[in-house]
């Protein structure tokens, strides 16, 4: 979204106009989701997680320092959101054990959650993301999937550069190192890499 | 592990250690978009780092499968239901109206709040008020142990009627019940020496007992039959099958036993007294069970 752009969009938001907050959400729904999704692996929090930053976002537009961006500051939200309902209730791992108990007479809207949930632990990325520390995943998710700089990644997280760089590095090596054991036990082939690089 | 060996050893792990730095580095540089950066970098340490190459295409492979993102629901509908509760969408001026509305009804009721309390304070014959819903919940618990204590009072009453009549009835026929001669150590009431008072004639008596409320009482008579002739008065025979009194209660009981002239008071020794009987007060007190 060009700034100026969203600029507008935020003042007439903090307005009280309808469609211009109903087109933010549209323009950072989709960016915050991921990361949460990514962050936690778990769909159904991180749909929770993106209304209640937006909730809050929206509801304190007047207080949004127009020097920052706004995704930035929608992210920080959100992970503060995601920090405390993680502190209220904490995830439970999903195991294909407990699904077999539960049986599929009762899928209502909870199983076809479930069904998400499992889809993604077969997601072969999302399953070695997980088996990353919560520092490291974060740096490599906001630094691969929403380029952002170190810099601001670093103000993100109040860490300093270095300390994000050397996160991002050890993170990234891991992350190859899980999917490449996936692979290995045929859990999931990863997409063939054509550019050969020179 | 020889000297040599391990010499070796740590210099290919320092070898390995430096081409994967420099290949993150070269990552960092075409994220960044620092291509021609990057591609020199790799050049220039390709001689002491073996397998650079391999080593940035996979972890540039690992890393370029963060690029798609997966699919999100639409939640802007959700979000702006949820905006809308709270008057987010009301023009500037409505909604300071809504906010002035909702400050002047808290502080009226903090207002009449704070009236109740001083009129309590003032008038402490007023009834505290006491919060509905601890009423609602004490209301079940109170009629639970009222009919609980009531339950507990009759099983008591039964139990002791039952026991201090099952040594002195045995049943006859029917729903008729004949008294059984008390042994003395099971007395309720022992007399004195009543020899003066014995005589044949049945006399006449008031009997009045105090019973505490709640409680239950069993008063049981027994008078010879007319048609049975009785030993003299003053033997231990007439004292024994004269007659009997019992008054069988769940708890004490304040009995006095009147008689017409001459009255004589119940204890456990009867002394002989100069005084008139007429005289007398004619109460004695004693404690039934």
């Amino acid at each position: 979204m060009i700034r100026s752009h969203e600029m507008k969009l935020i003042r007439r938001a903090a307005g009280g106009d309808r469609d211009a907050a109903g087109a933010l959400i549209k323009g950072h729904q989709a960016s915050l989701f991921a990361y949460i999704l990514r962050l936690s692996g778990r769909p159904e929090l991180a749909e929770d997680v993106v209304q209640e930053a937006f909730v809050r976002v929206l509801g304190n537009l007047d207080r949004f320092d127009s020097r920052f961006r706004f995704s930035t500051w929608l992210f920080t939200i959100g992970r503060r959101v995601y920090f405390n309902m993680c502190e209220k209730k904490k995830p439970s791992p999903d195991s294909e054990i407990v699904n077999s108990w539960e049986g599929e007479a009762d899928r209502g809207r909870d199983g076809l959650e479930r069904d998400e949930v499992r889809c993604l632990h077969r997601d072969a990325l999302q399953a070695a993301l997980m088996l990353l520390p919560e520092d490291q995943r974060e740096v490599i998710v906001l630094f691969h999937q929403h380029e952002w700089p170190i810099w601001l990644i670093a103000e993100h997280l109040e860490l300093p550069e270095g300390t994000v760089k050397s996160h991002l590095h050890r993170g990234r090596i891991r992350l190859r190192e899980a999917l490449e054991s996936q692979s290995k036990s045929g859990a999931s082939t990863p997409h063939g890499f054509q550019e050969e690089w020179r | 592990m020889s000297r040599g060996k391990r010499n070796a050893h740590d210099k290919l792990g320092e070898q390995h250690r430096r081409t994967r730095a420099v290949a993150n580095e070269c990552l960092d540089m075409l994220c960044r978009g620092e291509a021609v950066e990057a591609r020199r970098l790799a050049r220039m340490s390709a001689p002491e780092c073996p397998g650079l190459t391999e080593e940035i295409r996979s972890l540039r492979e690992a890393a370029s499968r963060l690029s798609i993102a997966p699919q999100s629901p639409d939640m802007s509908e959700a979000v702006l239901g949820r905006l809308e509760a709270v008057q987010m969408f009301l023009p500037t001026r409505q909604r300071r109206a809504v906010s002035r509305s909702r400050v002047l009804v808290a502080v009226g009721l903090v207002f009449i709040a704070s009236l109740a309390a001083l009129r309590q304070r003032f008038d402490p014959r007023l009834p505290a008020p006491a919060p509905i819903n601890s009423i609602a919940t004490a209301l079940p618990a109170d009629a639970a142990a009222t009919r609980e204590a009531l339950n507990d009072a009759m099983n008591a009453l039964e139990g002791s009627v039952a026991g201090s009549i099952s040594g002195l009835l045995s049943q006859g026929d029917g729903h008729f019940y004949a008294l059984n001669q008390v042994d003395p150590a099971r007395r309720a009431l022992a007399l004195g020496d009543t020899s003066r008072y014995e005589t044949r004639d049945i006399p006449e008596f008031t009997i009045s007992a105090r019973i505490d409320p709640g409680s239950g009482a069993l008063a049981l008579l027994s008078f010879p039959p007319a048609h049975v002739p009785l030993p003299p008065p003053g033997s231990p025979e007439f004292r024994r099958k004269q007659w009997t009194l019992g008054l069988l209660t769940p708890g004490p009981t304040t009995t006095t036993i009147l008689r017409g002239p001459p009255m004589f008071p119940l204890a456990d020794v009867c002394p002989k007294t100069d005084l008139p009987p007429n005289d007398r007060h004619p109460t004695e007190q004693d404690d039934h069970q």
